[in-house]
């Protein structure tokens, strides 16, 4: 390549990977963070790899922002900043992207919504103009909207509708949360959909896409100066507004009673939840041993659910569904299908039986080494793609925590103990409620 | 020792004023089937083994190749899982099989000791000397779960359907997987002696992107191929599409929301003289997102679908345009009559010369977004090198895409799509 990064393979820190030291990369060599005087965040992330470079812009808003009537109206306003502004017509933005040879795209969270170019070096001003234009100028049409609802109806067909895992995962967010946070359907309700007007996306428009509720993350090739200069030029004339919070949130009482249902799989599925509270710098260290019990008991193929559950033949597949820095309050999903003489129940407690062993018992020989390891080789392996740095950045700055996180990660990792392990199993999961579901085949 | 015998330091394409740079190829050891591009911005090292047998090569026992595959990372050495040892120094294995070759790829931090460690076992893994009958049984038992699994899925439904009416009589025809008959009736001896003839020196090609160089990346091939037959060169058979239906609809009964419409239209390969015609061409088509003819009439304008595309599959023996989308079932029929109005209109070609130009311009202004991971270059290297297609291989592809004019695409495309000869098959509740 053209350029290489000349600070990467200075040893930063040093960490030991099966007793091979190896070095270390961080975040805070690359990053350079500060904020314009309207109050939007800009982070600049350095990666001279390839002449590459991905500009991107990260609002706060997401579906945990929104309550029952309007869900899913996160999602559709990003689907409709594709259409055109005062200053472009529809699908213009996504022409030029293309003529350049770039590549770009958008995507709704729960708590944060993005959209990203990825273009040459040469090209970046391009995109600069034309996102700060839609943050301001979007020109929401009744007729743009009522193709697009469309769209977005057949994207629920194909990702909810027509998926039994899908489907069950919005139901058990919704009995345990309701519409409220993490319970509602980033995607929306089909009722929601339909009913959403332009009216509406105009206030969430208005509301949430001012440069004081969003954060500019620029990663990959660029001249550091020049880049500044842009992003003052496009982003600095833009006045901020004020942003009020429009969610109605109600006491939803959560329930623990079983789901079951029955739909397209080839054989059942079993689902146990488990709460845990947001994440936070005070209970970060507890969050990170969950996270690495949890790459013990599922993260591998070496990890204890593959050799005692699908090894010895009690499950076909298993999974754990879990993320460490969640924003609210939140679910860890356990689960898995059963081989064909086991039933859900035997998978139920022999899941649980493995939790159980390890607090009885504790770690095998350099379990815990060969876990640390893996979690620490694949954050190096993240540093491959511009794509992941910025979104690794990006959905932790748009939670509200900071990017530093990342580069302690490493530390905090190494210091999580036996012990640490089996307090979060006790919390979490053996002494916690279990929410079970069950999709069985029709 | 001869170093970058085909290869250019830098490839710089001026293209309108702006400079494109490309990675560096060499050839291991002077040998075409050994490439490497040395990046060393990251202690990150990327390999991937090609093995130049697919499901095109399972003969009668459909399924074989993926099975065998599958078993390697499963062996035990020292009672642990061949795989175990990868995780235990945080590398990244996984296997894949398709219809052309089979993949082995390993992503490993870049000490010299875990080099070392790396090929030793991956010498042993392709020894396959600890394949058991408990391990097969167990396979198979996984594999039938899978094929279950495919057989409620839709976009897999579809997908086998059409392979097996498409490519009939053909190695291509069945799926990766294969069929519960076959599979039940593998055996050990058939497996081994199945691996021996897959496994050796000269049927296998190795890719490696990352922080090594070339006498690193040398020694860990011969430690990789050590013990491992030589393996002489055998002419596969191959395979003639026999599809000659005409224009043929197949509809299959499923109960999803949606329904799923796949069009197969016959096609060139990789290094057919006209490849890059249709490229540009399909690029209008179908191929590149917003903005193409099949997006444009199908989401932007109608909203019939979140997603509707085209892409040009180029196997070794054939190519097929294959055409998809999923749309409420009640808007089937409104969809296929609007695909195939597209097709037509793709068929005559009556593009304006300003569209093939920006086609062309997209095309090679994101040839560098293919190269910007370790990832990515490898993944191009490793089809580099299935289609034995190094040499150039940058100003070949910006020759190619700059030679296309409107005239080369209208010439092109009768002898190279066989738009006469299409299936149009649809998966849902209609």
């Amino acid at each position: 390549m053209v350029e290489k990064l000349k600070y990467i393979l200075v040893l930063l820190i040093s960490i030991l990977i099966s007793d091979i030291a190896i070095p270390g990369i961080k975040f805070n060599d690359r990053i350079e963070q500060y904020q314009l005087e309207n109050g939007l965040k800009v982070i600049l992330i350095k990666d001279n790899r390839s002449p590459i470079v991905m500009s991107s812009i990260w609002y706060k808003v997401g579906s945990s922002y929104e309550y029952e009537g309007i869900t899913g109206i996160s999602h559709i306003l990003e689907h409709m900043m594709f259409k055109g502004t005062k200053n472009t017509k529809a699908g213009e933005f996504s022409k030029e992207i293309k003529k350049i040879g770039g590549t770009e795209n958008a995507f709704t969270g729960k708590d944060f919504t993005g959209y990203y170019q990825k273009v040459h070096k040469d090209h970046i001003e391009l995109c600069l103009k034309f996102e700060s234009d839609r943050m301001i100028n979007l020109d929401l049409s009744e007729n743009d909207l009522k193709s697009e609802r469309e769209v977005v109806k057949e994207e629920r067909r194909l990702r909810t509708e027509d998926n039994p895992t899908s489907k069950i995962f919005e139901k058990i967010g919704l009995q345990v949360f309701g519409f409220n946070n993490y319970g509602i359907p980033i995607i929306g309700t089909m009722k929601d959909i339909n009913s959403i007007t332009t009216e509406d996306l105009k206030k969430w428009y208005s509301n949430y896409y001012t440069p004081n509720n969003a954060t500019v993350i620029i990663a990959g090739s660029f001249n550091k100066e020049k880049i500044k200069k842009l992003i003052q030029k496009y982003y600095g004339k833009i006045e901020r507004r004020s942003t009020q919070n429009f969610s109605e949130k109600n006491n939803f009482q959560a329930s623990y009673k079983d789901i079951i249902t029955k739909d397209n799989v080839s054989d059942p599925v079993l689902i146990l939840s488990f709460s845990k509270e947001s994440f936070s710098n005070i209970n970060r260290k507890e969050s990170y041993a969950l996270e690495i019990l949890l790459e013990l008991m599922d993260g591998a193929y070496s990890s204890r659910f593959t050799t005692n559950l699908i090894d010895k033949q009690i499950a076909f597949n298993t999974f754990i569904s879990y993320d460490t820095y969640s924003k609210e309050n939140n679910l860890i999903s356990i689960g898995g299908s059963p081989r064909k003489n086991i039933s859900v129940n035997e998978l139920k407690t022999s899941i649980m039986r493995e939790f159980d062993n390890f607090i009885n018992n504790g770690l095998k020989d350099n379990e815990l080494k060969y876990t640390k390891s893996r979690l620490i080789a694949h954050n190096i392996y993240k540093f491959d793609s511009i794509f992941y740095q910025a979104m690794q950045v990006g959905v932790l700055e748009t939670k509200g925590f900071t990017w530093q996180l990342l580069d302690q990660y490493i530390i905090d990792i190494e210091s999580i103990t036996e012990k640490d392990l089996i307090n979060v199993a006790k919390k979490y999961i053996t002494k916690n409620k279990i929410l079970t579901s069950v999709i069985n085949p029709l | 020792m001869i170093k970058f015998i085909f290869t250019f330091i830098l490839v710089f394409f001026i293209y309108q004023g702006e400079s494109y740079a490309y990675p560096n190829i060499q050839f291991i050891k002077d040998n075409p089937d050994y490439l490497l591009i040395e990046e060393n911005a990251l202690p990150i090292i990327d390999i991937k083994i090609n093995i130049k047998y697919g499901s095109r090569d399972d003969g009668l026992r459909k399924g074989i190749t993926n099975f065998a595959i599958n078993l390697l990372h499963k062996q035990e050495v020292d009672n642990v899982k061949l795989i175990n040892h990868f995780e235990r120094i945080g590398a990244i294995y996984s296997s894949d099989v398709s219809r052309d070759s089979s993949h082995i790829s390993v992503r490993l931090i870049s000490t010299p000791e875990n080099i070392d460690y790396i090929s030793k076992k991956l010498n042993t893994l392709l020894k396959h000397n600890y394949i058991t009958q408990n391990l097969i049984d167990d396979n198979k038992d996984k594999v039938f779960n899978a094929i279950h699994k495919r057989e409620l899925n839709p976009s897999s439904i579809i997908q086998d359907k059409a392979n097996e009416i498409f490519f009939t009589n053909t190695g291509y025809a069945h799926p990766v997987l294969g069929y519960r008959n076959n599979i039940k009736d593998l055996n050990i001896e058939a497996l081994r002696s199945y691996l021996d003839l897959i496994i050796n020196q000269n049927s296998i090609e190795i890719n490696i992107v990352g922080d090594i160089n070339e006498n690193s990346s040398a020694n860990l091939i011969s430690n990789i191929f050590k013990g491992i037959p030589k393996g002489k060169h055998t002419d596969k058979e191959k395979f003639v599409l026999n599809y000659k239906k005409g224009k043929q609809l197949v509809n299959i009964p499923h109960g999803s929301k949606q329904t799923h419409i796949a069009i197969y239209i016959p096609s060139i390969t990789r290094l057919d003289k006209n490849f890059y015609n249709i490229l540009v061409a399909n690029y209008i088509f179908g191929g590149s997102g917003f903005g193409s003819m099949l997006m444009k009439e199908i989401r932007e304008e109608r909203g019939l679908a979140y997603s509707v595309y085209s892409y040009l599959v180029p196997y070794n023996d054939f190519g097929v345009l294959k055409i998809g989308m999923q749309t409420e079932t009640k808007n089937t029929n409104k969809s296929i009559e609007i695909l195939k109005n597209q097709i037509i209109k793709f068929k005559n070609f009556n593009i304006s010369k300003s569209s093939i130009g920006f086609a062309k311009i997209g095309l090679l202004r994101s040839f560098n977004l293919r190269f910007d991971t370790n990832k990515k270059m490898l993944e191009n290297l490793s089809a580099i090198n299935a289609y034995n297609i190094p040499e150039n291989y940058f100003e070949n592809y910006i020759n190619g895409i700059n030679s296309v004019t409107i005239h080369s695409v209208k010439e092109s495309l009768k002898p190279s799509v066989m738009f006469d000869n299409s299936l149009i098959i649809t998966v849902g509740d209609n």
